[in-house]
């Protein structure tokens, strides 16, 4: 009888602590899930001054001087997010900016 | 009795936990004791002359072989050898103070020791680091660059730097979840983040974010002015420049809008034992010129301050983009030096300006 109590108290600590566990686990997944989302959503946002085939434009870097004076120029990065290769083009007159 | 245990337990456990979430939180709200405000005035119609504020320029060509140097991105130092970083992806590897040439990559792929596209490098105890922004990693070489090791990191940086116990690294991307400054081991394992961005940077300069005075570095995102320096548990707030009525309007969330507003952009900055400077741009109304460059010169032992623009008749161009022991460096391409006329320079020569400050 006694035995049984135990291993039942057993069982149930088991349960508790393996549920537990795959809850850290699982919090831990969603929360990485979310975080790479909101990247994405905000690269995306940003993508909309400029679509391009090859990636998404995060920013337009100034072309500067010899001053370090910027020039009116822009070159355009793109980053894909990793596996894409990124599109560059060269300074030029970027008409969104 | 049992409710008081339970009671007890549940009490504990969520003291644990707002704990946790409270290590998290990446609203840094530290102000280092020494803070200071540098009121930036009266710089548009004052000019500065090299005689003000610099005591000696050192010119050292870089001695590039046959090869051709693309503008610089990024320079660090190490000892006697230094590294650049050009805008073609290559990594260079001089003497300093001679600018003997040592090696030179230009590893573009996806093999072994390869990168995509490089944003910054950084060295520390003779390992050379190279933040690939492209494919998010960082790839670690030795002095000489023979390639040691590859790590990986989960979001996408512009600049870094290396700390005692692993790496900072500057976010670019305005996220809810990551600030503009992320702390990770050595391994690259996020340990904590701070200063959430206020700004979306669709529109930047390219200039440096971290800056080191000896063991100590600094930080500043673009357009907010504010200068940080970083404990070793948490960056505090130590400068925050003030335009006046040039400040940027709270109303303006994007680089882009504050370019266009014709409000002062702090760009970069340096921090010596003596001066805190301000390195900012403001577009002009007029046809011939649509941007002007400004320093500030603030002494942060008296509290006074100079700014002003630069007089570009100088012989030598004022270029700084990194600071070293005191100085601040400035590389150029002599062929975009109008009326170049240095007595031991080539056409097409990439050199090296060690500007000493008085």
């Amino acid at each position: 009888m006694k035995k049984n109590k135990v291993l039942k108290v057993l069982t149930g600590g088991l349960i508790a602590a393996s549920c537990a566990y795959v809850g850290f686990l699982s919090y831990d997944k969603t929360s990485s899930t979310t975080e790479s989302d909101l990247l994405l959503a905000n690269i995306e946002a940003l993508s909309e001054t400029e679509s391009s085939s090859t990636g998404y434009i995060v920013y337009h870097m100034a072309c500067v001087d010899v001053n370090k004076v910027p020039t009116g120029k822009y070159l355009a990065y793109c980053y894909s997010g990793g596996s894409k290769p990124k599109h560059e083009h060269s300074c030029i007159y970027c008409s969104s900016i | 009795m049992i409710i008081h245990k339970l009671a007890y337990g549940l009490g504990g456990l969520a003291f644990v936990l707002v704990c946790c979430v409270s290590c998290k939180d990446k609203s840094t709200k530290t102000i280092s004791k020494d803070f200071q405000t540098v009121p930036i005035q009266d710089y548009k119609t004052h000019q500065l002359r090299y005689a003000d504020f610099i005591s000696m320029i050192d010119t050292i060509p870089l001695q590039t072989q046959d090869y051709f140097m693309g503008q610089a991105k990024d320079w660090c130092i190490s000892d006697s050898l230094m590294y650049i970083l050009d805008n073609a992806n290559a990594v260079w590897c001089f003497k300093y103070p001679s600018g003997e040439f040592v090696n030179r990559i230009l590893r573009i792929g996806h093999g072994h020791g390869e990168y995509i596209s490089l944003s910054a490098i950084a060295t520390k105890d003779s390992l050379l680091y190279l933040l690939d922004t492209e494919t998010r990693s960082v790839l670690t070489y030795n002095q000489t660059l023979q390639y040691k090791k590859r790590m990986n990191i989960d979001f996408l940086a512009e600049d870094f730097t290396r700390t005692k116990d692993g790496f900072l690294f500057f976010n670019s991307v305005k996220t809810d979840d990551l600030g503009y400054f992320v702390h990770t081991d050595e391994d690259g394992h996020t340990q904590n983040n701070y200063v959430p961005a206020e700004i979306e940077i669709d529109t930047w300069f390219g200039d440096r974010v971290f800056m080191e005075n000896g063991e100590v570095i600094y930080m500043s995102a673009p357009y907010t002015g504010k200068t940080y320096r970083w404990t070793g548990a948490e960056p505090e707030l130590v400068f925050s420049a003030d335009f006046g009525d040039d400040s940027r309007a709270s109303s303006h969330t994007k680089g882009s809008e504050i370019c266009q507003s014709g409000k002062a952009i702090a760009t970069t900055f340096f921090v010596t034992d003596q001066y805190f400077i301000s390195s900012f741009l403001q577009k002009q109304e007029s046809p011939q010129e649509s941007w002007k460059r400004y320093y500030s010169f603030y002494n942060i032992k008296n509290h006074t301050s100079v700014s002003g623009y630069i007089d570009l008749k100088e012989a030598t161009p004022f270029c700084p983009s990194w600071q070293y022991n005191g100085t601040l460096i400035g590389i150029c391409n002599t062929d975009e030096i109008p009326d170049w006329n240095h007595q031991d320079s080539i056409l097409h020569e990439s050199v090296l300006f060690v500007y000493h400050l008085k």
